[in-house]
């Protein structure tokens, strides 16, 4: 803990490095507690903890992206993202294993972004039932976005793979390994999030 | 109409590459976001206003720095006594590999029977100097003059906040028929799911710093956590307090192993009281649920 602490000790650190601060101090999960309990292997010297850095920043802005698209709200993009790098850094041992962790990490964050928005968007119908005033509970962040607002109206999958190929610019095939899903299924969602789309891009474009 | 729609979703979608190129991968804006700006104004005007205070105080009485917080502007608000080395040795085991609290050491500094000190209800807690070791679970770049809290607020020089957010529990836990206070402080690092509540003890006591000490912090120990049947790796960052009939009370919010960070599902609760070194559990710890609502 001590040598740790005085690797990453820094007046200013990089977010990922205070993930791994905050983890050395916190004992969370298979991390190393204060006590002196061992890191998990990759992450046990300076070169594997930089190894998780340069992870996070290379990847860092295309899920941040992709999730900010899937809720519409930077603040809870940037909450959902980092929380899945902390879910990553605790898992590391097994993830920096795989071939693509960004995609583990992107899967994770997706999945948590569709769960956020769905929730907050029952509890503002919710509250606006029982406030009766649309006004009061501010705008919605989708008002000058009504195209990636009608995104984020798709179901979740559908949702998901329009964000993955047109923010991230993945493949069917990449979407499908990302989502864990087979191609014929990123094929089938994309077909009908089109269609769904563009029904409501004509019916915009009819008032 | 389809190429249409794709060149469409990618045009507009480039804001939100945007939005990732312009933030800075810091960790200091998640959730509390707002209230740090806000905290963060409001305690560069308070430093300001401590400054002239230190100023104008250390010119007339030539007293320390460290014992000139005022409070509220009127009252001396000394600074909470520096820990004792077996304070900070507890203090930096994390909760769930502490020993029973039966072993638990006090702090040196507590004698029975001690001089009475102040009621401790006049103590203004969310003014006064909080020691190094205060966030003992969680924080670190602690200064190492303690956290000067302002209104129940300290803000770090990078994201970290030490607050004061409900006012103190009052009972008598020591037994010495006087009324003893615990403060509930909150440690953070601005990440969202980093918060940690420290329910520490104060007592009134005439010979320490201020009229009031500090005992050695209650936690929740891994007997606790085996004895309500939870697998030993579980953890906690921390909990709400009460007094009732001379009895600590908190609960302890915790994480099993297959608990998301978002979501720890257990509420472990422990009853203590204070022997006059140690912290003595009063009646056996209890678990209960806390459901994760559907979506959550």
């Amino acid at each position: 803990m001590t040598t740790l602490s005085l690797t990453l000790h820094r007046p200013r650190q990089t977010a990922a490095r205070r993930l791994l601060a905050l983890l050395a101090a916190d004992g969370a999960g298979p991390g190393p507690a204060a006590t002196g309990a061992a890191w998990p292997k990759p992450l046990a010297t300076p070169t594997g903890q930089a190894a998780f850095v340069t992870f996070y920043e290379a990847e860092r802005r295309r899920v941040l992206a992709v999730v900010a698209s899937l809720t519409g709200d930077r603040a809870a993009a940037e909450d959902i993202v980092q929380e899945a790098f902390a879910t990553a850094l605790r898992k590391w041992s097994t993830i920096s294993r795989y071939d693509r962790p960004g995609d583990w990490v992107k899967r994770v964050a997706v999945n948590r972004a569709i769960s956020r928005w769905r929730r907050r968007t029952a509890e503002e119908r919710a509250l606006r039932k029982v406030a009766n005033a649309r006004d009061s509970l501010g705008k919605l962040p989708d008002t000058e976005d009504p195209l990636w607002a009608a995104v984020r109206q798709l179901p979740p999958r559908q949702a998901q793979v329009i964000s993955l190929m047109f923010i991230d610019d993945l493949t069917i095939e990449r979407t499908a390994e990302t989502l864990g899903i087979s191609s014929g299924a990123v094929k089938s969602h994309l077909h009908r999030a089109r269609t769904t789309l563009a029904t409501m891009l004509r019916a915009e474009d009819d008032r | 109409m389809s190429q249409d729609l794709d060149q469409l979703l990618r045009h507009q979608g480039t804001r939100y590459h945007d939005l990732a190129d312009r933030t800075s991968g810091d960790l200091h804006d998640v959730n509390t976001r707002t209230g740090h700006q806000r905290r963060r104004r409001r305690a560069a005007a308070g430093s300001v206003l401590t400054v002239a205070v230190v100023v104008i105080v250390l010119a007339v009485n030539r007293q320390p720095v460290t014992s000139t917080l005022q409070s509220g502007g009127t009252e001396p608000a000394p600074t909470i006594e520096p820990t004792t080395a077996t304070d900070v040795a507890t203090s930096s085991i994390p909760s769930t590999t502490v020993a029973s609290s039966t072993s638990t050491v006090a702090s040196s500094s507590t004698t029975t029977p001690r001089p009475a000190g102040p009621d401790i209800r006049t103590v203004d807690f969310k003014n006064r100097t909080y020691p190094a070791d205060t966030c003992a679970m969680g924080t670190y770049e602690a200064p190492a003059e303690g956290y000067p809290l302002r209104d129940g607020v300290w803000n770090g020089a990078t994201f970290d906040l030490v607050s004061i957010e409900q006012d103190p529990v009052y009972g008598d836990v020591t037994g010495d028929g006087r009324e003893d206070a615990v403060v509930t402080i909150l440690c953070s690092t601005g990440v969202g799911s980093s918060n940690r509540r420290h329910p520490w003890v104060y007592t009134p006591d005439a010979t320490a710093p201020g009229g009031i000490r500090r005992l050695t912090l209650p936690r929740l120990t891994e007997g606790e956590v085996a004895q309500v049947g939870l697998p030993p790796d579980s953890y906690t960052r921390g909990g709400g307090a009460s007094i009732a009939n001379g009895v600590l009370t908190i609960e302890w919010t915790t994480w099993t192993p297959e608990d998301t960070a978002m979501w720890p599902s257990k509420f472990v609760t422990t009853h203590q009281r204070w022997n006059g070194t140690a912290w003595q559990t009063t009646s056996p710890p209890t678990v209960r649920d806390n459901p994760r609502p559907p979506g959550a």
